[in-house]
């Protein structure tokens, strides 16, 4: 899934990735209805790409294992099911939820169709509102099941992967004009930490919905969490802040003097690695939240972490690598297309997709 | 009840034309059919027993662990549910995409409850057709029958058309006005293939046959089309009701169209 785990730390302690820089160890020219901005994932061998569609390549050579076109634009989750033999990958798009088939399909002999791609519709979002279509969510799995925001709306569901029925719904706002998208939860020992402009901080019950705590944050803008040992990480338009998983409370904030729209955090190893969308890249303690180190960074991204590596693609547009104990930059990557999607580490590679092509870098 | 059919040879047109000048309204047929049901209610039970079913699959599929949607048709503001065979519309359907890599217990059972459906309704719809045409039934036809039924059902769903949408107002019309001749002239195909005709035959038989009641047929279409339906959209027993008060209706209307009785009966003598 996007951001490796189900608290959505973008660090994965099994994997590696180039250290000093990186050359292109193969491309995947996608087909024309492709359209990849989302951070691709992998499970066993394939690597799974969304937009406009779903991408399914071989992890070693990058050759298509099949296509489905559709109107998929999220990273999809990989979840377990227990009437199919192979996997669903949920995944969503601004018109709903969806339910896909992790084997392809079939194909049906004689046309260009497959049949068995798409498992199942999920709850629907509403039609375009005022700023045009929603913005599809980032899907996770947790516990067997599916959760997620669902696009255009202001709630937050659990999904049974078999067949996309809702176990649980949870709306913030009902009767109110209000809205803000839930961002992508997090989950963690059985409860799921989510977020949402404005203010809203709240911890459900993994398998019932049942509401832990909820909190309105000082700020309106709040990003997706992380959650760890220590507690629920919560960035701010300004600030990080850490709270506990159990009530809530405010452990520590940290002001960044940040202008954070569209940006999450890393964490790993007791480390939070966090951009201003100002100036900075920073690492702050996750215990107390104080200063390791900064680095010059300028735009919004999502990082990720492998080994002794930070990346960060910044503003979609280009790759950079930080030590993670000091900050020193050791390459930067520049693709000759944008948009250029968060990477994915495994086995000294990473894999990104940039919009008409998927990219698998290795150590130059 | 059933007539008893004494040409144990197949035929291509078994049943005695309509006097050429004869012409039948929508609703004298209609009013001919329910006259007949009253008269014999043995042809109701068939789909009323069917309508039963349609509505209890409804039921199994919305609580096993395989995906299923609510029916597209009952999505829409106004439907025209009408096929050339007497059908039942449910108020769920379970698309193919679902049933592709199911482990096999699953599979059986998706499989076994789709297939349940089509074959009760073909079943109801050849011996209430051979009951109002006042024939023997026969296994043969049922075969073909089923043959046809099943096409109808799996070739769209595996080529995934499930139904025509008319987003644009004369594109629409005009695209209406084919199918609906389309369908005005395969109206009388199942009588035909019930009676014993081949495929071929029973299509020849029932263009011939529809010359000239086109307005009538097309009348019928539409009423039997809206039914099918409206019913279906009332919540819980829809299903049942569509399938159970609609599909006799039809199976008759075939039967009564295409007997000699219709022109004694609902037939209006022609200018």
């Amino acid at each position: 899934m996007a951001r490796y785990d189900p608290p959505g730390t973008g660090y994965n302690p099994e994997a590696s990735g180039p250290k000093d820089d990186v050359a292109v160890a193969w491309t995947h020219e996608t087909p024309d209805w492709f359209r990849g901005s989302t951070e691709p994932i992998s499970y066993g061998e394939t690597i799974y790409a969304g937009g406009h569609g779903l991408l399914a390549l071989d992890r070693e050579t990058g050759s298509r294992q099949f296509g489905l076109q559709g109107p998929y634009q999220s990273s999809p989750t990989v979840a377990p099911v227990s009437i199919y033999q192979t996997k669903t990958l949920g995944i969503t798009a601004s018109g709903g939820i969806f339910g896909l088939n992790a084997g392809g399909g079939q194909a049906v002999p004689l046309t260009d169709r497959t049949v068995g791609g798409e498992r199942w519709t999920g709850p629907r979002s509403p039609g375009p509102g005022y700023f045009g279509p929603a913005e599809s969510a980032t899907p996770i799995t947790a516990n067997g099941s599916i959760y997620t925001a669902v696009p255009g709306t202001n709630s937050l569901v659990a999904l049974d992967p078999n067949n996309g029925e809702v176990e649980w719904r949870q709306t913030h706002h009902e009767n109110d004009p209000v809205s803000g998208t839930y961002n992508r939860p997090a989950v963690y020992d059985g409860r799921v930490f989510v977020t949402a402009w404005p203010k809203q901080a709240t911890a459900y019950d993994a398998d019932t919905g049942e509401q832990h705590w909820h909190r309105e944050i000082g700020e309106q803008m709040v990003l997706p969490p992380v959650a760890t040992d220590e507690g629920v990480v919560i960035p701010t338009r300004e600030s990080v802040q850490l709270r506990a998983r159990s009530d809530g409370s405010l452990r520590w904030e940290r002001n960044l003097e940040g202008n954070v729209t569209d940006s999450a955090p890393a964490v790993a190893d007791g480390t939070i690695f966090v951009a201003d969308e100002q100036e900075s890249l920073h690492a702050l303690s996750l215990a107390t939240g104080e200063t390791q180190w900064t680095a010059p960074f300028s735009g919004k991204t999502t990082p990720v972490v492998a080994e002794d590596r930070v990346y960060a693609v910044d503003s979609l547009w280009a790759l950079e690598a930080y030590d993670v104990a000091t900050g020193e930059q050791h390459f930067e990557y520049h693709p000759s297309e944008v948009p250029l999607s968060p990477p994915m580490v495994g086995d000294g590679i990473l894999y990104l997709a940039n919009r008409g092509r998927i990219l698998a870098l290795e150590e130059a | 009840m059933p007539g008893e059919n004494n040409d144990g040879t197949e035929r291509d047109a078994p049943i005695r034309q309509l006097p050429q000048t004869t012409r039948l309204s929508t609703v004298g047929v209609l009013r001919t059919v329910l006259r007949r049901i009253r008269r014999d209610p043995v042809l109701a039970v068939p789909f009323l027993a069917v309508g039963g079913l349609i509505a209890l699959v409804d039921w199994l599929r919305t609580h096993d662990p395989i995906p299923a949607t609510a029916s597209e048709a009952l999505s829409q503001s106004v439907s025209l549910q009408y096929s050339v065979l007497p059908h039942g519309v449910a108020r769920t359907a379970r698309h193919v995409d679902a049933l592709i890599d199911l482990k096999t217990p699953y599979f059986l059972w998706a499989v076994g409850l789709e297939l349940v459906v089509p074959l009760a309704v073909g079943t109801a719809g050849w011996l209430t057709i051979a009951w109002a045409l006042e024939i023997q039934p026969r296994l043969r036809a049922l075969g073909r029958y089923l043959i046809v039924l099943i096409s109808i059902i799996s070739i769209p769903r595996v080529l995934g058309v499930s139904s025509i949408n008319l987003d644009s107002f004369l594109l629409g019309l005009a695209l209406l006005a084919v199918l609906l001749f389309v369908f005005v002239r395969l109206f009388l195909f199942p009588a035909f293939l019930v009676s014993g005709c081949g495929f071929m035959p029973a299509l020849r038989q029932s263009r011939r046959r529809s010359r000239g009641d086109g307005m009538t047929i097309g009348g019928l279409i539409f009423v039997l089309g809206l039914a099918y339906w409206g019913l279906a959209t009332v919540p819980i027993v829809g299903a049942f009701l569509s399938t159970a008060l609609v599909a006799p209706v039809h199976a008759v209307a075939l039967g009564v169209l295409t007997s000699t009785e219709t022109g004694a009966v609902g037939a209006n003598p022609s200018e």
